[in-house]
């Protein structure tokens, strides 16, 4: 419940930032108001090699839209992976994931996981990291995501089984 | 839609030929629950008197002994697995320091729990794990890596065909090697899930990404008080 308020919060943030980023008033762009991201966190690195990225976005709308990738100052380079296979780990680069019409698009550990690799800072559990996610549609979304250990990643991503996607 | 290229993994014919019929049905089993598609359908024969101690990994049909490998840990001296963990409840994962969820999330998984058990079921577990990407992962990446979960835990690196080939053993899907990125990054495919002997020094149980604390707290103490029997 705790991880759930969290995540509504960012989400307040993310829309907040969202809607001065990349609506403009002659056209308003309802691909954008229909997708939600919440639940969105990341894993405080090992190492300055890599970390990941983890998030929920559902699409209240009636158009798919994509998530095609993510940027993020810490990091030089974020790419898409889809774990699976051999019990969720072989790492398969994705040019992009759906978000169904009405669907949702879930990112958790052993299953799709935005990569951060060749990390410029390690941030600790409790710090926040900032991410802009980008959808094919509704375009950039900016969120400030908290951190969390490889210990609650593992907590959180137990529940439901490694990929509830496909 | 083919959910991934590793498929043909499962069908490397070096896991299955030559194998009794026996083996050939575990290969399958142990493949199924690998990839974790079996939830619910490839559930293991029950085992008479397992059952009963509810643990949370999955039994295996059969017991498989632990294969022979000599590698280099992280302080760069040999070891002798069978020998090094004779005796132990030895908790053994193939999986990369590059890795940017499964392996740190089971380390971290397990690093968590053991200060929670009694000395006495403690002090009789090994947790060993073991490099799918010897070329990156030198004895001393391993090192600073583990110090991050339990210092006491033992990271093993060597030759690709000494890897492999305890693998195989483990009818464990053999790592597969990604193109390297523009930065020379590359990915490494290893089975996710983490195979427990018992002191027995026979394999009975595989733990597939997903366990939790609670379910390690649980049945870690418990692989300890079962007397396994073929």
């Amino acid at each position: 419940m705790v991880a759930h308020a969290r995540g509504a919060a960012w989400l307040a943030v993310a829309m907040a930032a969202a809607a001065v980023a990349g609506c403009s008033p002659k056209e308003p762009d309802r691909t954008l108001e229909d997708i939600e991201v919440s639940d969105a966190y990341a894993v405080e690195p090992v190492s300055s090699e890599v970390t990941a990225v983890y998030l929920t976005i559902r699409n209240h709308g009636t158009v798919p839209d994509t998530l095609l990738g993510a940027r993020t100052p810490i990091a030089a380079m974020v790419s898409l992976h889809r774990m699976g296979g051999l019990g969720g780990a072989v790492m398969r680069a994705q040019a992009g994931a759906e978000v169904p019409a009405g669907g949702q698009l879930q990112l958790r550990p052993g299953g799709l996981h935005l990569m951060l690799m060749n990390l410029a800072s390690l941030p600790h559990a409790g710090d926040t990291v900032d991410i802009t996610v980008e959808m094919r549609r509704a375009g950039a979304i900016a969120l400030r995501v908290p951190v969390v250990s490889y210990l609650e990643a593992g907590e959180r991503a137990a529940v439901g089984g490694p990929d509830d996607n496909r | 839609m083919v959910p991934f290229g590793g498929v043909a993994i499962f069908l490397d014919p070096m896991c299955v030929r030559s194998q009794e019929p026996r083996r050939v049905g575990l290969a399958m089993l142990l493949l199924a629950l690998a990839v974790g598609c079996g939830r619910g359908q490839a559930r293991p024969q029950a085992r008479e008197g397992v059952d009963a101690h509810g643990l949370r990994g999955r039994v295996l049909p059969g017991p498989i002994p632990k294969p022979d490998l000599v590698l280099t840990d992280q302080r760069g001296e040999p070891f002798d697995f069978r020998r090094e963990t004779d005796g132990y409840l030895t908790l053994l994962f193939f999986g990369y320091t590059h890795c940017p969820d499964v392996c740190p999330i089971h380390m971290a998984t397990l690093a968590a729990v053991m200060p929670t058990l009694p000395p006495r079921v403690r002090d009789r577990i090994r947790v060993v794990f073991v490099t799918t990407d010897p070329a990156r992962d030198t004895p001393e990446q391993l090192h600073t890596w583990l110090a991050h979960f339990d210092p006491s835990f033992i990271g093993l690196t060597g030759d690709t065909a000494t890897i492999y080939a305890a693998q195989r053993a483990l009818f464990l899907p053999l790592p597969q090697i990604g193109p390297a990125d523009s930065t020379g990054a590359y990915e490494v495919g290893h089975a996710a899930a983490i195979v427990a002997f018992t002191p027995d020094n026979q394999a009975h149980v595989l733990y597939p990404f997903g366990i939790r604390q609670a379910d390690w707290a649980h049945d870690l103490p418990t692989l300890l008080e079962i007397a396994w029997t073929e």
